[in-house]
């Protein structure tokens, strides 16, 4: 054809087009994009945010209460062994006023306490009872 | 608050989705096929960025990896200094955890929105007689209570390649997720074909177009995959190989293993 050989492409479906958008074209088409970018780059940093925030709360938690398996540690240690760790625990947890992090061992005594039916004196209490009169050597200064 | 993180993970994405989705419509694609494509990758690269990389930021440690201007601009100083036993109690937990609350996901979210439909429905055919069997108004809007929701391929497509991404990119690791992600393909594909026979509107015709761009996509999995597993299996905690060990500085500092992406290629 005008002594050029015609080549032919594939034209878009009719009903692949959006009408409505053929006009959308160059610098209006990009300037709509990169817009839309920046919406969703914006989307992302809230997004950060607030995966962040929980994170670092679910790490303090974990810190704090750590997941530990009584019967796994019950086998492992005898009851005397159980009992000297969960009082080192309380002590290091009182001392500290709460901020030290929890080992498992106290949890898995006051599950055993409650388990034995012992929740109505609880081990806090028991513990709070015996050594919240001391003197510095820690001998009860009470009886 | 433990386990919170995964449920926040999947209603980010459920939200970033929606805003995606819409913002694309918005820009005025010319073609359904371009903008099918455009979605499915934005909606792609944000659920995978919100999945799989923004909890391993969150407490990631990069000091000796990258440039110290960089780790302190970004304040790249947290727990989380390689794969190592925090990381996968931290961070693999929490992806671990996400990837099985999406197995039933698609169930659950099918299951309330086929409440929501029988509702309308119910609520529709109240007070009706047989002379008047419906309460609609016009055709139109009886119709759009008892037809079936539209069927969007482009989340889709989406979502299978989040799940597969996610997969390769951490199942070095945790090879738990490679049954994860399986049945998570086989409840797709189920509910999937379930309610494109039963459900959804008859879809338009779709051409190859995004299918042969989405496997083009899926085609990099395997590349990435070898990128990671080679750092995850060169990880001296893992292997147990250590040359030497540097002492923690503080009882709560990080645990460095002398693991340097430079070291690893041979670099240095």
């Amino acid at each position: 054809m005008f002594n050029q050989t015609p080549r032919f492409r594939d034209t878009t479906a009719p009903t692949n087009i959006i009408w409505e958008n053929r006009h959308i074209k160059g610098i209006s088409f990009f300037s709509r994009m990169s817009s839309a970018m920046l919406i969703i780059i914006f989307m992302l940093s809230l997004a950060f945010v607030v995966i962040f925030t929980f994170k670092q709360a679910q790490i303090t938690n974990q810190k704090k209460w750590p997941s530990i398996d009584c019967d796994l540690l019950n086998t492992q240690y005898t009851p005397v062994q159980i009992n000297d760790f969960a009082d080192n625990e309380f002590f290091r947890i009182a001392e500290s006023k709460g901020k030290a992090p929890m080992m498992g061992a106290l949890k898995c005594k006051c599950i055993g306490d409650i388990k034995a039916g012992n929740r109505a004196t609880g081990y806090y209490d028991t513990y709070n009872r015996k050594y919240s009169v001391t003197d510095p050597s820690g001998a009860s200064v009470e009886e | 608050m433990n386990n919170g993180i995964k449920y926040v993970i999947i209603i980010l994405n459920y939200v970033i989705r929606t805003a995606v989705i819409l913002i694309i419509t918005m820009v005025g694609c010319d073609t359904e096929s371009d903008q099918l494509i455009y979605i499915t990758n934005m909606v792609f690269i944000c659920t995978f960025f919100n999945t799989g990389i923004l909890p391993m930021l969150c407490t990631a440690n990069l000091e000796g990896q990258l440039p110290p201007f960089i780790t302190n601009a970004l304040s790249l100083k947290g727990d989380s200094s390689d794969f190592n036993q925090n990381w996968f109690v931290n961070i693999g937990d929490t992806i671990v955890g996400s990837m099985m609350f999406n197995i039933y996901y698609p169930a659950v979210m099918e299951a309330g929105w086929f409440g929501l439909r029988t509702l309308k429905r119910l609520l529709d055919k109240r007070g009706a007689s047989a002379e008047h069997p419906s309460k609609s108004q016009s055709i139109q809007s009886y119709v759009n209570i008892w037809c079936g929701p539209k069927f969007f391929i482009h989340y889709k497509y989406s979502s299978i390649l989040n799940i597969v991404f996610i997969t390769m990119v951490f199942g070095p690791g945790m090879p738990t997720l490679f049954q994860f992600a399986c049945a998570q393909l086989v409840v797709l594909y189920t509910m999937e074909n379930y309610m494109l026979y039963y459900v959804y509107k008859a879809p338009p015709s779709y051409d190859v177009k995004l299918n042969n761009h989405v496997l083009r996509v899926l085609a990099w999995a395997p590349f990435v995959m070898l990128i990671f597993a080679y750092w995850t299996f060169s990880n001296p905690q893992l292997l147990g190989s250590y040359e030497s060990l540097l002492p923690l500085t503080t009882k709560s500092g990080s645990f460095y293993n002398q693991h340097y992406w430079f070291t690893s290629l041979r670099l240095v």
